[in-house]
This record gives structure tokens, sequence and C-alpha cells, in this order.
């Protein structure tokens, strides 16, 4: 076997599972249209691959499991306080509140962006609306939320990093939507007004329409 | 980074808060996965059962300490791939497995057998079912975990040489079991 053939056939299990690079997806792409041996080697790899996920399909815990696992973590203390978020500069967190800190021209340790974030997005969003700030072990929580006007339903979102704040702020004006709490864990909340038939679930999904400004969308206990 | 993956690390963030209920959506998408994960290396279903659900409380336990260098997935596997070592060595000390269910974990029939027995797709099936439990995990986490390099030599702890020539063998070994049942794919 040729060096090379070695070398590609040694990277098949991942382009056939297509975690290749660019780069090494290209190689392997022009070896196999070269190499009769290496596409036979690929199309047994493939019927492997069917087979492994089939014989792992195959089993299956038991109902139980789920119940023995809950009444374990009910034993569990709660051990609250220590966010992975505060301990990463590459943070969920900190990524969500980057750009918006960059709004306001300040390089700050996550946990100050986080308070910048959230202020940066009354000023832009909320438009003259007053909030102030509580902090509440690291998150923040705006009293607008207790405000009438929004009580309507809820949706966690992750705002995309190179969103426009201004056509950001027209998007949630036009969708009747307001922040009312966040940054935590990355994610703000959004609330509807209270006159917004469409179910949450339905609302989500128009937002997940619109992927240049929210990079992320769940449903808000 | 997947949707899914901001998904998990949002999770883990509550669950680092010691919020229980983000703890068991978590585990609600994760168990099967590491079940699964932890029965090739185990061997044993109820066994797995109990050292996957441990994998799960040392994510609620530890979930601060994720540094967020990895996906979280690749994180789990990790975690769940030294307690299925262990469970493995504790098994193997107290005599629970031999070593020749370890690697043969399908039990009797050899290969001939097999391909008397089943289907071409069966005997297939059943023959992966006989490789180690190295090239098990391998090719485990290649198809049904879709795991790149980088990341199987993160969750095996070697190199990603090693990883590559794990998965060429666990490969030729699956062809010389197939042509034993008489079955020969033009490969190798």
């Amino acid at each position: 076997m040729s060096e090379l053939r070695e070398e590609i056939e040694m990277l098949l299990p991942w382009y056939a599972n297509g975690t290749l690079g660019e780069r090494e997806r290209a190689q392997v792409e022009a070896a196999l249209a070269a190499d009769p041996y290496l596409m036979q080697s690929l199309e047994v790899l493939l019927a492997d691959g069917d087979a492994v996920r089939s014989v792992a399909e195959a089993t299956e815990p038991s109902p139980a499991m789920e119940a023995r696992f809950l009444a374990q973590l009910a034993r569990e203390p709660v051990t609250g306080g220590a966010s992975p978020a505060s301990n990463l500069s590459s943070s969920l967190a900190a990524r969500a509140g980057r750009w918006l800190a960059a709004l306001i021209g300040a390089a700050t340790p996550p946990r100050l962006a986080y308070a910048a974030a959230a202020l940066a997005l009354v000023f832009v969003v909320q438009a003259g609306v007053i909030a102030a700030l509580v902090t509440d072990r690291g998150g923040f929580r705006l009293a607008s939320e207790d405000k009438p006007g929004v009580d309507g339903p809820r949706l966690l979102v992750q705002f995309v990093d190179t969103a426009p704040a201004g056509a950001l702020a027209q998007e949630l004006a036009d969708l009747g939507a307001r922040i009312v709490d966040g940054p935590a864990g990355g994610l703000f909340t959004l609330a509807f007004a209270v006159g917004e038939k469409r179910p949450a679930e339905e609302l989500a999904q128009i937002l997940r329409q619109r992927p240049q400004y929210f990079r992320l969308v769940l449903p808000a206990k | 980074m997947t949707e899914e993956d901001t998904a998990d690390e949002v999770l883990l963030a509550r669950i680092a808060q010691g919020d229980k209920e983000a703890m068991h959506d978590f585990y609600r998408r994760h168990r099967l996965a590491v079940f699964r994960f932890v029965l090739r290396i185990a061997g044993d279903a109820t066994s797995a059962e109990d050292v996957a659900n441990d994998v799960f409380i040392d994510v609620y336990r530890q979930a601060a300490r994720f540094e967020g260098r990895s996906r979280v997935t690749t994180w789990l596997l990790g975690i769940a791939r030294f307690k299925a070592l262990s469970e493995r060595r504790r098994r193997r000390e107290t005599a629970d497995v031999s070593e020749f269910e370890e690697t043969i974990a399908d039990g009797a029939d050899s290969p001939e057998i097999v391909v008397q027995k089943q289907s071409k797709a069966d005997a297939l099936r059943r023959c992966i079912a006989m490789l180690s439990a190295e090239h098990r995990e391998v090719i485990d986490l290649v198809f049904y975990h879709g795991r790149s390099l980088a990341e199987i030599a993160e969750i095996a702890g070697v190199p990603e040489n090693t990883v590559k020539t794990r998965a060429f063998h666990a490969r030729r070994r699956l062809a010389e079991l197939l042509t034993q049942a008489g079955i020969d794919r033009g490969w190798p």
C-alpha cells in the first residue's frame, strides 16, 4: 500500500462521519476520485458505520434507570454559586456579552461585561424605558420585568454577536418583544406583550427563522 | 459550535448554580449516549446503568469545573470513560468478568456459526460485537457518537495518531472476522 493511500485510508472514518476539516476533506475527495481501492474501502466503511449504529441503538437502559438517578440527585446537596462562566474567558456568557460590551467601548472583565451588556440592551432596545438593575449573585434582574404590558409569553434567546444593534432593536419592536432579564448563562429573557395570542412555541419558531439576530431560542420556564 | 452545544453550555451553567431541573434536562438529553458508551466498556447492562447515573451525579458536582476547552459532550464522555474503565477494573478484580467476556462480548458462537444463523447484515452486527473493547470504543465514537479525531484523542487520552491506527486495526479485525464467517466484501 502506498504511503499516501494508507494516510488517506486512516482518515476515511472521519471523512465518513463528516468531521474532517476543509483541507483534509479535499485531500480525501481527490484521492477517492483517483483510487478505486479507496472508494471500495469507503463503501465498506459506510456499511460498517450503519451496522455500528444499529448495534448501539439496539441497547436501551431499563425504565428504572432514570428513577434511580432522580433519587440519587434528590439526595445531593444543592451546591450553587459557582458558574463555569466565571471561570471562562471564552464562555457562552462572555461571548454573549462581548459585542454588547463593545458598544460602550469598554474592555471589561466578564462580570462587568454582563452588566454592560444588560445596560446597553436596555438603552438600545427599550429606548427610554427606565430600568433599574438589581444584582442577584452574579446575575442581573431588570426591574422592568414587572412592568405591565410584557406579561405575555416568554423565551430565552442568545443574540448573534454581529447583529447590528439598531436593526435588532427594530426587530424586537416589530415582534412586540422586550428584554426583561439577563444575561444569565449568556441568555436574555424576552417577554411578549400581554395581548400576544400566539403560543411561546410558535413565537420561538418565528425567532428561529431570523438567524441573523438570534443564535439560540429556547422556551423559558 | 452547534446550537446543541450552546444549549448544553447553558444547561451546565445552570447546573453549576445547583439547578436540579437543569440537571434533569441535561440527563434526559444525554443518558442514552452515555449509557451506550459505558456499556461498551463495562460490558454489563445493569452496571452500565449505575455507572452512567454516577457519571451524571459527577456532572452535577463538577459542573463549575468545566473549562470550556472542549464541547460539553466531549467532557461528558471523558468522565464516562474514566468511570466505565474503573468499573471494568473493579469487576475484573472481583472476578465478575473474565478476559474472554471482556473481548468477546457476544459469547459463544464462532464466526462460522454466526453466518449460518444470520443474514449478512446480522453477521456484520454480531462480528462488531466480537471486537475488543478498545476497537469497539473507537468505532463507536466515530460512527455512533460522531466524534472528530481530536475529540476521540481527548476522550481516550491518547495521541491522534494512536486513534487513527486503532480505528484502522479495528476495521482490519472486523474484516478478518467476516472473512472467517465466509463473507468477503472486497476489502482490504
